[in-house]
């Protein structure tokens, strides 16, 4: 009898514990309606509090840009609060500089709201949508090179402008459990409204990447959210000096076709940095619109090929390359796209022959 | 071995794969805390630490730090850098991330080559982890060391 007793009470308490347990967690995560001010009244949301910043945005089609899907390791969603939230969480740190701590810069992705909050953001943020798509075609550029081309459903059309990116909401797979959005630049040209190309080179481990090289096929409904970026034409530049490695063909691709096609009295020389032949693709292609185009110069370089290869163009690091016929900045401007790598050390080579800050573009993920 | 909430937790993390597609395990059934110590056992005869093995990828690593290679290093080994874009998160949720950028050692005289990515040389270093079997960065510590020629320095 003692013994069912003990159990029994054992069993009570243990629901009573638990009903603690869940009535603290209702208490203390429950932060109830919470309204978020954009822009001094331009828009405002009633959302349920408890979520990231970032993740409650979207879900009223207020789309910030992230190129890591809210992990804190791209450092893109910025927002300006208009009174502090708190202090500055350890994995915000890395990616703001003490200016914009002192005037209220967050990351989205990591900032939950918990009450009303007063926000700013860019004006064009308001101009980025979601859209559904279909996989038109899937083009194997390189080894680990595919080229996507979607179809627009929904909205039919899109406005962009070139150099700018999408990011590509990914599905769970195998043992991916949850749905991730990554960021790619769009390689079409802006006047193509209906449909768009991706250019995405497969990641190890990486989430997405695999997702789009593995899982995706022809056919395929997709959905990604923009436009995002300021990597696009500015004012300015007689000469613009592309530099690109990699995937980072893809927005330059955009940028050159749209200035073929809007007819603009600029003169462009694209540099493609790859190792080997096998990294080298629409060589043809770009080869075409140099002998189209008088203001148009295509030059790849290797810096890994060997005698077998045959290779006759131009060899060794992109950045050596660049600093042959680039000989100083007087007039010029350049767009870099690649790895961090690149861009660092292009940004270096560009500022020892003379460019500013002002005259180099990329983009920061 | 049973091991604490903490490590059930980033076991799960690396098993579920929000950071990484090719998850952290693989196809390793064992525990995380199994994983860690039988690596730990197979690096003792060795006379070599975690150290030890991260110092040498990061010596590597760092020799493409402004180049991708392929690069002649020591005479001996053959170093290729392939950049990519983006950070990765480490599963330990220590804040570490790393570049996603991979680098690819060939020993010259042996022809046997290791791959690892940024985020491997952390998770040698700081967490004893060397990935599970079946993962694409999974390498044993022993065949870091015949590879990289890593001497016991004692």
């Amino acid at each position: 009898m003692s013994v069912v007793l003990t159990v029994l009470s054992l069993s009570v308490l243990a629901t009573v514990l638990a009903g603690l347990v869940v009535l603290a967690d209702y208490k203390l995560n429950n932060y109830g309606v919470c309204t978020i001010d954009i822009n001094d009244g331009t828009k405002r949301l009633e959302i349920n509090g408890g979520s990231s910043l970032l993740s409650s945005l979207a879900s009223h089609r207020v789309f910030i840009p992230s190129a890591c899907g809210g992990k804190a390791t791209c450092g893109l969603c910025k927002v300006t609060l208009a009174e502090s939230a708190g202090p500055v969480l350890p994995t915000e740190e890395p990616y703001l500089s003490d200016a914009e701590i002192e005037g209220g810069v967050r990351l989205a992705c990591q900032l939950k709201v918990k009450h009303d909050l007063r926000i700013m953001i860019p004006e064009e943020f308001f101009n980025v949508k979601q859209y559904r798509s279909r996989v038109e075609e899937i083009t194997q550029l390189t080894h680990d090179i595919k080229q996507f081309r979607f179809r627009l459903i929904e909205p039919q059309t899109i406005d962009f402008k070139a150099g700018q990116y999408v990011q590509i909401d990914s599905k769970p797979y195998d043992q991916v459990t949850e749905a991730v959005s990554r960021a790619y630049s769009v390689s079409s040209v802006p006047s193509e409204k209906n449909i768009i190309e991706l250019i995405i080179r497969l990641v190890p481990g990486g989430i997405c990447t695999t997702f789009m090289h593995n899982h995706v096929k022809e056919g395929d409904e997709i959905t990604f959210a923009g436009p995002f970026g300021q990597f696009y034409l500015h004012e300015g530049g007689d000469e613009l000096i592309f530099i690109a490695g990699g995937s980072g063909l893809a927005p330059i691709r955009s940028l050159v076709l749209d200035i073929l096609e809007k007819k603009l009295d600029k003169k462009m020389k694209f540099f493609f940095g790859a190792v080997r032949p096998r990294d080298l693709y629409y060589v043809e292609f770009f080869r075409e619109l140099e002998e189209k185009y008088d203001n148009f110069t295509y030059i790849p370089a290797l810096s890994g090929a060997t005698p077998e290869d045959k290779w006759d163009g131009e060899e060794g690091l992109i950045t050596d390359v660049v600093a042959r016929h680039v000989p100083d900045a007087v007039g010029r401007q350049a767009y870099l796209c690649g790895s961090p790598g690149m861009i660092n050390a292009c940004v270096n080579v560009l500022t020892k022959i003379g460019f500013g800050k002002e005259a180099i573009f990329y983009d920061e993920f | 071995m049973k091991q604490g909430p903490n490590f059930k937790r980033i076991e799960d993390n690396m098993r579920s794969g929000p950071l990484a597609a090719h998850q952290f395990l693989g196809t390793d059934t064992r525990t995380l805390a199994d994983v860690i110590l039988h690596d730990q056992l197979l690096l003792e005869p060795l006379g070599l630490t975690n150290q030890d093995i991260s110092d040498r990828m990061r010596y590597f690593t760092d020799k493409l730090a402004d180049n991708p290679g392929p690069k002649n290093v020591d005479h001996k080994f053959r170093v290729e850098r392939e950049e990519h874009k983006g950070r990765i998160l480490c599963p330990f949720a220590d804040n570490v991330q790393a570049s996603k950028s991979i680098t690819r050692v060939t020993n010259m005289e042996s022809g046997k080559t290791v791959v690892w990515s940024d985020l491997n040389i952390h998770l040698i270093a700081s967490h004893g982890f060397y990935e599970g079997y079946g993962a694409p960065f999974r390498v044993d510590p022993a065949e870091y060391a015949e590879v990289l020629e890593i001497k016991n320095p004692k």
